[in-house]
């Protein structure tokens, strides 16, 4: 089962993933863009992840990767903003491509699929299904289009929140605690988004925005400008909050006991 | 130490839950409803409620103690000398205001009068009063008693000490008020909608069924999935929450139903309370 892996990408989703494929025996050869390495020296892949969710990126990725890749290889690519239709006609080959995304790789015991409308062969598409079972994923497949389910309902989620701040209807804290405590949602909007990152949420609402065309999928104007100032999130020390070794911090707590930030902006 | 009066008006669903709510934290409750048989009902739906819990040991007073704090009355000027008043009848502008101008009338200006409105306006409920600055939002969850969070709305015109006084008296009865300004939906039915809004979405476009989406949202960590969980709050309310908050926007996209919801609900398939929903329980 064990299977020779290249993961395309960086950042904590590719590091968790990384993690998370070690953790179920397989090798794991992570390739960024950034800082290439020789993969000729590498054993032959079996297996290529690639987590970049914009379309340019995984080109570029692929251009620099293709030749080391067998042609029987097994490909997922991330589709939390593109259709994998799109993804596997640009990577210009009859290669065995899945859709996926790499969401709370940890957490998640299910693992969604979405097939490319060239892939017609049954018996080859069931190999990708494998993978994920094979790996203790329960795999629901789905059908093509961009952010799958749970990128789409939860970047959905976030945009509207995003809205309400921006509007005014109360503090980023306020709007978290809200979810959490008036309707059971495991996490607050905006904690989400964080540690998702915000760059990847609105990845996901544009792609939407732009293939399907709809007004309803427009990303609120404060989502653009967190990641136009590089507030991506957690792991870039500040988002929809602002961190410090992991930890929230000019959280102040008012009289009323409402809690509310210094920096969400209003 | 004596806590004051709190009256409700409605003993419906939420009225009751919301007297039971005060006068378990040690308030005197008086409640009021138009209808003295939905009173009665109400009250005994209290007293069915604490007789369980302190069966289960959840309950640190003895349910008659509870119950002496809370009296029916059976006319609104009875309710004189409340600090409080949470109104929680018909989710109607014209019913909401009527009782808001007698509420105005009766009570001295430092009296909080407060809705407990969902999809309403505070604004619009509070202009027919000559002290509008006193007129807030309590938005409780259902049901009242266990759900923590209490929406404190502000609406165009009211006071800091009005605000402040609210979010005071919910701490002190156990809930987490949080402030929100007066805007349709306010936090929690406007965030919330497309977690209904784009599931039906998915599925009418055949991306994923209703059993794939609410697997796929489980595993996320959500409680229920969006499908299981419009079938246990009835189809209808959700079909109505969604219209109304999609109306206030004046149409706006983000909020547009389903025509999924409207074929279901004209059906009848309302969920659990029917049988049937997105899933079969009659079966
Ligand atoms: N049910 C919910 O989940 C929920 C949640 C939050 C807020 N709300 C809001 O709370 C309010 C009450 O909802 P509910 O679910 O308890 O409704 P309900 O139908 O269970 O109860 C309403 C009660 O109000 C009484 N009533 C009608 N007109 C009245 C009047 N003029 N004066 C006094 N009493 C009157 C009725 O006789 C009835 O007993 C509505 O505004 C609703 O939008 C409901």
């Amino acid at each position: 089962m064990t299977s020779n892996i290249l993961l395309l990408g960086d950042g904590k989703t590719a590091n968790d993933l990384a993690t998370w494929l070690q953790s179920k025996g397989d090798y794991v050869t992570q390739y960024r863009v950034n800082h290439p390495v020789d993969l000729n020296t590498y054993p032959r892949f079996d297996v290529v992840l690639d987590v970049h969710f914009d379309v340019n990126r995984k080109m570029t990725a692929w251009a620099s990767v293709r030749n080391c890749v067998p042609a029987d290889a097994m490909v997922f690519t991330s589709c939390t903003a593109a259709c994998v239709t799109q993804v596997a006609a640009l990577m210009d080959r009859n290669l065995l491509v899945a859709g996926f995304h790499p969401w709370a790789i940890e957490t998640l015991d299910v693992m969604e699929l979405a097939r490319p409308l060239q892939e017609e062969n049954d018996d080859r598409w069931g190999r990708l299904v494998q993978f994920f079972a094979q790996r203790g994923k329960h795999v629901e497949v789905v059908d093509d289009a961009p952010g799958l389910v749970f990128p789409r309902i939860l970047s959905l989620l976030v945009n509207e929140a995003s809205f309400a701040l921006s509007e005014g209807v109360a503090t980023a804290r306020d709007i978290d605690s809200a979810m959490v405590l008036g309707t059971n949602y495991p996490k607050g909007p905006f904690t989400w988004a964080d540690e998702i990152g915000v760059d990847e949420i609105l990845a996901v609402l544009a792609s939407l925005h732009s293939e399907l065309g709809e007004d309803r999928y427009r990303p609120s104007l404060y989502l653009k400008k967190l990641v136009y100032a590089g507030r991506t999130g957690k792991s870039a020390g500040r988002g929809f909050y602002e961190y410090q070794q992991e930890r929230v911090v000019k959280t102040v707590v008012r009289g009323d006991n409402s809690l509310t930030t210094g920096d969400d902006g209003m | 130490m004596h806590k004051g009066t709190v009256t409700v008006v409605g003993a419906g669903t939420m009225g009751n839950g919301i007297a039971e709510v005060f006068a378990v934290g040690g308030y005197s409750v008086k409640l009021f409803d138009v209808n003295e048989e939905a009173r009665e009902h109400g009250i005994h739906a209290i007293l069915l409620r604490l007789q369980k819990q302190f069966e289960r040991g959840k309950l640190d007073a003895k349910p008659q103690e509870i119950m002496c704090r809370i009296q029916g009355i059976s006319t609104l000027a009875q309710s004189e000398g409340s600090a409080l008043v949470v109104e929680a009848a018909l989710e109607r502008l014209d019913v909401k205001q009527d009782i808001f101008r007698s509420l105005d009338n009766i009570h001295s200006p430092t009296t909080i009068l407060a809705t407990n409105t969902s999809s309403m306006s505070v604004t619009e409920i509070a202009s027919v009063t000559s002290h509008p600055e006193r007129v807030i939002g309590m938005h409780f969850f259902n049901p009242a008693p266990r759900m923590p969070l209490v929406e404190i709305v502000r609406s165009r015109m009211s006071s800091d000490d009005a605000i402040s006084t609210a979010m005071g008296l919910a701490n002190d009865v156990g809930k987490v008020p949080i402030q929100v300004r007066d805007t349709p939906g306010f936090i929690v039915n406007r965030v919330a909608r497309p977690f209904y809004n784009e599931a039906l979405r998915l599925v009418g476009d055949r991306v994923a069924t209703v059993e794939q989406v609410d697997r796929i949202m489980r595993s996320a960590g959500f409680k229920m999935g969006p499908f299981e969980l419009q079938d246990m709050i009835g189809l209808d309310i959700n079909f109505a929450a969604t219209r109304s908050t999609y109306e206030s926007f004046f149409g706006e996209p983000r909020f547009r139903p389903h025509p999924i919801q409207r074929t279901m609900v004209n059906s009848g398939m309302l969920g659990r309370k029917t049988g049937r929903g997105y899933y079969r329980y009659d079966e």
